[in-house]
Parts: structure tokens; sequence; C-alpha cells
């Protein structure tokens, strides 16, 4: 006897009693449905997280910062340096010196280390606009047109614009705050202003009163940053001499050892040493974070949320086949004579069996396609609720929708193996039926 | 062909035994058509199992075509059933769910055949039962006689050498009864099949070679 032939028969006999057969297809309905809602969101939003990060970083790149300021979620606030400023304020800390830059620059495998500062000014202004804006914030590197960070450059030229302190470049967000082309910004001035740190002040307090200082920088290029929230960038060496000139009685020698630079990115030669580099640089008691650690880390977090929704799916298929079991055994009490019959002409134990098992499968399989297909279209419309909703408040829609074929496929045979596993105990109760009582059973 | 030498078939409930069968010995040649008859209670159904390999004596032997039944695995006993004996219930036991052609074919189905074989042999037999204008009909939708003839063609469908049928007529009324009776007759005569009926009716009785009278588990007369 093959599956095939019984098939359509247990199709049928399924149909018998459609509100059961339905109920108890429909709490597997719910288990897959959930399942494959929770994977694919899971996927996709793991998806995007990954492609967002890896998408702004080099793969052979190790972001340095003090020790504790990247560990645990905070990673996120690195790449506004947020996480950096607090590193900033704190004195047991190592401090990622010029000493420290210079050390590092000389391991093994290290291509290049690119300190990295970040400040928060007053405010800025462009030449020909009456607008001081305020709430920008503006890094301080020296960075290469190739590097990741940098996803484009939309207007002017970056090539060597970092060897002129009175450069500039600008982000998209600066541009569009004022509403300008990026082309009509190239060579205008741009004047910051910059608080100057009372004793004990806080650094980025917007303390009217104090003393400023104002730098005008000539704008060389428009770059777009993504969803980087970086307003400017000044060439590093600028920077630095901001920082200093804000502090008193401060030389730039005292500032670099004293203070430092917020983080580094240190990059090496291939994928296979930034691991070692890595390691070694944590020794030397700060944060180092690679691609590698930040791709480990999303994905530990998300199998761990998948693992605790999927539990709620796994147990909502529990259920289910505790459902798909009342169901059977109801239907062989109902058909206690017929098994009698197919004995009687003929049907072994095992063929009993594997009718019974075909129809807990079955079971399984209707509540399994109904499941993944409206799993699928929920994912979609959450997406797409999603990004409604993204448009409505200014931002720029997401991806987040994933759901591969095998999550369909996968989710379907799992339903399938629930019915069976549920089907099984069943069915070996009608198989082991004497056909005599069998028969006689009215 | 069919034999059974001091064959016992006890049933305890509590303290007492009931022998069903009790110590029987007997002999069915092929081609025979042969009623059994008797009181209620007497045994009747419980020989039939045994004969149709459905049920194991508690003592004694049962041989059929020269097997011994007892020496068959359960699985071995239900190809058995399959390929030699033919079954017709008192209640037809067709499946409401399957057409008549269908509940032909189902024992070809448990014996491995192609769907496009099982259709041809279940339009044959239910050809031999007068019946081939009614394939696609449910069970519902059939009179009780069509119904025991569609059963009948299903105990026929895989060409057995012996149908066993246990009060075949009665659900049936007296005019039906005897175009059923008239059928057994008739394929016991043109195919050569053994067949063997219980029945409780002495005109159903009278259609048969042979008579065998049973009372509490033993042979009166045959
Ligand atoms: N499963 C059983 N348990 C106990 N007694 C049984 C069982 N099956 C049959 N019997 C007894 O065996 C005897 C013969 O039964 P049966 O063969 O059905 O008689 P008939 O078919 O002639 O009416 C009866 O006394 C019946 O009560
Ligand atoms: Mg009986």
């Amino acid at each position: 006897m093959k599956v095939i032939d019984i098939l359509p028969i247990a199709y049928r006999n399924l149909t018998r009693r459609k509100t059961r057969t339905f109920l108890t297809s429909f709490a597997v309905f719910i288990g897959i449905f959930l399942l494959t809602v929770m994977i694919s969101l899971g996927l996709g939003v793991r998806t995007w997280l990954l492609n967002m990060i890896t998408g702004q970083m080099e793969y052979t790149r190790i972001t340095v910062a003090q020790e504790g300021t990247m560990s645990g979620g905070t990673f996120s606030s690195m790449g506004t340096g947020q996480g950096s400023l607090v590193g900033e304020e704190e004195l047991n800390k190592k401090v990622i010196s010029q000493t420290v830059v210079d050390e590092i620059s000389k391991f093994d495998h290290v291509t290049q280390v690119q300190p990295m500062t970040m400040s928060i000014p007053k405010s800025a202004k462009l030449e020909g606009q009456e607008k001081e804006i305020t709430n920008i914030m503006g890094f301080g590197f020296d960075v290469l047109e190739s590097d990741t960070y940098i996803k484009g450059v939309l207007a002017g030229s970056m090539h060597n614009w970092y060897q002129n302190k009175n450069n500039v470049l600008v982000s998209q967000h600066f541009t569009d705050t004022y509403q300008v082309n990026p082309q009509d910004v190239i060579g205008k001035k741009l004047n910051i202003r910059f608080a100057k740190e009372g004793s004990g002040g806080m650094m980025f307090m917007n303390n009217s009163g104090g003393e400023e200082i104002v730098i005008e920088q000539i704008i060389v290029a428009v770059i777009d940053v993504g969803e980087d929230q970086l307003n400017y960038a000044l060439p590093l060496e600028k920077e630095i001499e901001v920082k200093v000139s804000k502090k008193e009685n401060t030389t730039k020698e005292d500032y670099l050892e004293n203070t430092g630079y917020p983080f580094l990115y240190v990059n090496t030669d291939d994928l296979s040493n930034t691991k070692e580099v890595a390691k070694k640089i944590k020794e030397m008691d700060f944060d180092a974070i690679t691609v590698e650690d930040l791709i480990g880390m999303i994905n530990t977090i998300f199998i761990v949320i998948q693992a605790v929704l999927a539990i709620f799916g796994l147990i909502a298929l529990f259920v289910a086949s505790i459902g798909i079991i009342n169901t059977m055994i109801m239907s062989i009490y109902e058909r206690t004579k017929e098994i009698g019959v197919m004995k009687a002409i003929g049907a072994t134990n095992a063929n009993i069996r594997m009718i019974f098992i075909t129809e807990a499968g079955l079971i399984g399989f209707l509540g399994g396609v109904a499941g993944a297909f409206f799993g699928y279209f929920s994912a979609y419309g959450l997406q797409v609720f999603l990004n409604i909703y993204l448009k409505n408040i200014g931002e720029s829609s997401q991806n987040f929708f994933t759901f591969p074929w095998e999550l369909a496929v996968g989710s379907i045979f799992f339903a399938v193996l629930i019915g069976i596993l549920a089907g099984l105990y069943p069915a070996s109760r009608a198989s082991k039926l004497d056909p005599i009582e069998a028969l006689r059973y009215e | 062909m069919i034999k059974l030498e001091n064959v016992f078939k006890t049933y305890t409930l509590g303290k007492n035994t009931i022998n069903a069968i009790d110590n029987l010995s007997m002999e069915i040649k092929k081609g025979e058509f042969v009623a059994i008859v008797g009181p209620s209670g007497s045994g009747k159904s419980t020989l039939l199992h045994l004969i149709g390999g459905l049920d194991h004596p508690s003592k004694g032997n049962v041989s059929l075509l020269n097997i011994t039944l007892a020496k068959l695995k359960d699985s071995k006993l239900a190809e058995y059933r399959n390929k030699h004996i033919g079954f017709v219930f008192q209640n037809f036991n067709l499946q409401p769910i399957l057409t008549a052609a269908e509940n032909v074919a189902l024992p070809l189905v448990f014996a491995n055949f192609g769907s496009k074989t099982r259709k041809q042999k279940a339009l044959q037999a239910l050809k031999k039962v007068g019946l081939d204008d009614r394939a696609d009909h449910k069970p519902a939708e059939l009179s009780g006689g069509e119904s025991q003839r569609v059963a009948i063609a299903r105990a026929l469908v895989n060409d057995p050498q012996i149908l066993i049928a246990d009060e075949p007529t009665g659900n049936l009324d007296s005019k039906t009864g005897d175009k059923i009776m008239n059928l057994f007759k008739k394929l016991n005569r043109e195919q050569n099949i053994t067949v063997i009926i219980v029945t409780h009716n002495m005109e159903d009785a009278a259609f048969a070679d042979r008579q065998i009278k049973m009372r509490d588990g033993v042979i009166l007369k045959s």
C-alpha cells in the first residue's frame, strides 16, 4: 500500500467531519503562523541590522575605544560617537593617547591607525544664510574618499581634503537642514562656534553667556554618511586644535597624552589577522570590536530572541498535537467497525497504522499550508504598515521583510511532522484492534 | 480444501468458560456451497471467523488450501484473507465516503495494485453482480440489495477461492434476499467458488448443497 493511494481516502475521511477537522488543523495553523511570522521577522530585522553595520564598516577594521564604552548593547551608539563622549569624561580608565596610537601602529598586520574625535559645537552658520543651525555634531578624522564610512560624495571633491586645516566636509544632513543643493555649498565658508570650557563646565552645554571659539572653514565636499548623524567633519588636526584651545592651560601634547582620542579605527592587512590584533589591543585594556564581533553579537542576540519567540509557536503546536491526538482517537472510536472490515478484507496492522498516520499528517499539512500562507502575508503586511508609519514620521523606509522559501517549505514539513507524531499513538491503537471485536462494534 | 480438526474456541468470562466452538472437526470441499444454520449463540459466526482467518482457535487446527493458519504471522494472515477469502457481512459494511467502485477496489489497495488495474478489476467485479451502472454511486444512494451486491463485488474483486457470508440476507426483505442467494448460487456454479454462508432462514439454506446444523459449538448434523 502506498501513501499516494490512501491520500484521497484520508482527505475524504477528514471532510466527513468538516468542523472537527477545521478546528483541529486551526490549532496547527495558529502554531505555524506564529512560528513563521516570528522567524520571518527575526531573520528580517537581523539581516537589516547586519547590512546596516557591515555596510558601514570595513571587514578588516577594528574599532577601539576606552574600556567599557562598547561593551554590552552600547555598540549601537558607537556610530554616533555618544558612547565615546562618556569615555572622554571618565578619569580612571586608560586613555587612548598618542603614545597608544603610535604603539598600535607598530603592531604586525596593522596597516593604518585612524584616530577619531567628536565634538558638539554651539552652532554653525553657512555663508550667505541668515540661520544659525544648532544641535549638530562633527567628527574630526583624516579619512579618504574610499573609506566605507563615506557612502558617496554628493558634490565637490575629497581629494587630499584633510591636508588643508581650513577645509571642512559637510554631510547630506547639513544641506538638508539648510535646504540647499549640495553643489551650491562647495567653496562656501562655514563658521562653527564652540563654547569654551569653564572650570568644571560640561563642554557641550549650550551656555550662551560663556566665551567662544569661532572657526571659519571652506566647504570642499558634501558627503553621504547614510544613517550616521554626522553634520560636518574637520581634519583631525583642526579638531584637536579646537579641543586644545577650548581648555585652559593645555598644550596639544598634554591634551593628546591626558585626554587622548575617544576612539580609533585600526585597519589590518587581512581579515584573518583582525582577531589577533583585536586581542592584543584588548590586552592593553581597551575595547576592541571587529565586524566579526558585531555580527557574532547580533547573531547571538537574535538567536535568543528567536528562540524565545519560537517557544510560543512550539507551545501552540504542542497544544495542537494534543488536539490531533484527541481528534484521531475520536475518529477511531467512530470508525472501529470500518477498521474491522478493512482488516477482514486484507488490511495489515501496518496498513491501518499508515491510514491513520496519513490522516493525522494531513491535518498537520492543512494547518501548515494555511499557517505558512498567512504567515507570509502577515510578515509582508507588517512591513508595509511599518513603512507607512516610518514615512509618516519622516523616516526612510526599511526592508525588514524576509521570507525565504525554505521557511515556507520547512514550516509545512514541520506541521506534517507534528501531525504524524501526534498520529503515532492513535494509529498504533487502531492497528492493534481485534478485527472480531471491531466488527461486532456498533 | 478447508479442514478443521478438534477445534476449540474458548471464552473466559470471570469464572465461567464458554466453548463457543467445542471440539469441532469438519471438512469442506472445493466448489461446495455450504449453509451453516443453528440458533443464535450456537457458534456460527465464530466458526466463520476461524475459517476466514480472522480469529485463532484456542486449541486444534484449522487449515485452508493445505496451509495451517496458526502458523501464519498476522501480516501473512491479512495477505491470506486478501487473496483467498471474500467476506460478506450482514450490514454490508461499505465505506460511506467511497463510491461503489472505490469500495470494491479497497482490497486491491492493500494488495498493492496500481490505480488503473484497481479501476478495471473493480468494474469487472461490479459487472459480475450486475451493478456496473452504479459504479460512481455512494452507498447512501444505493438500496439494501444493491449495497449487498456491491459488498459481494468487493469480496470477489481479488478472485478469491472462498466466499464467506455471515447472514447476508439478514437485513434484506425476502425477495431481495432471494436475489442475493441466487447470485451466490450463480457464482458457485459458474466460477466454482466455494461459498459458505451462515443463515437463520431455511429458504436461504435450501440454496446450499449441504447444510451444517450447529448447537452450542458442536455440529449436530451435516
Ligand atoms: N468476545 C466474546 N467474549 C465472550 N463470549 C463470546 C465472545 N464472542 C462470542 N462469544 C460467545 O460465543 C458463543 C457463540 O457466539 P457466535 O459465534 O457469535 O454465535 P452465532 O453467530 O451463532 O450467534 C456465544 O455464546 C457468545 O456469547
Ligand atoms: Mg452470528
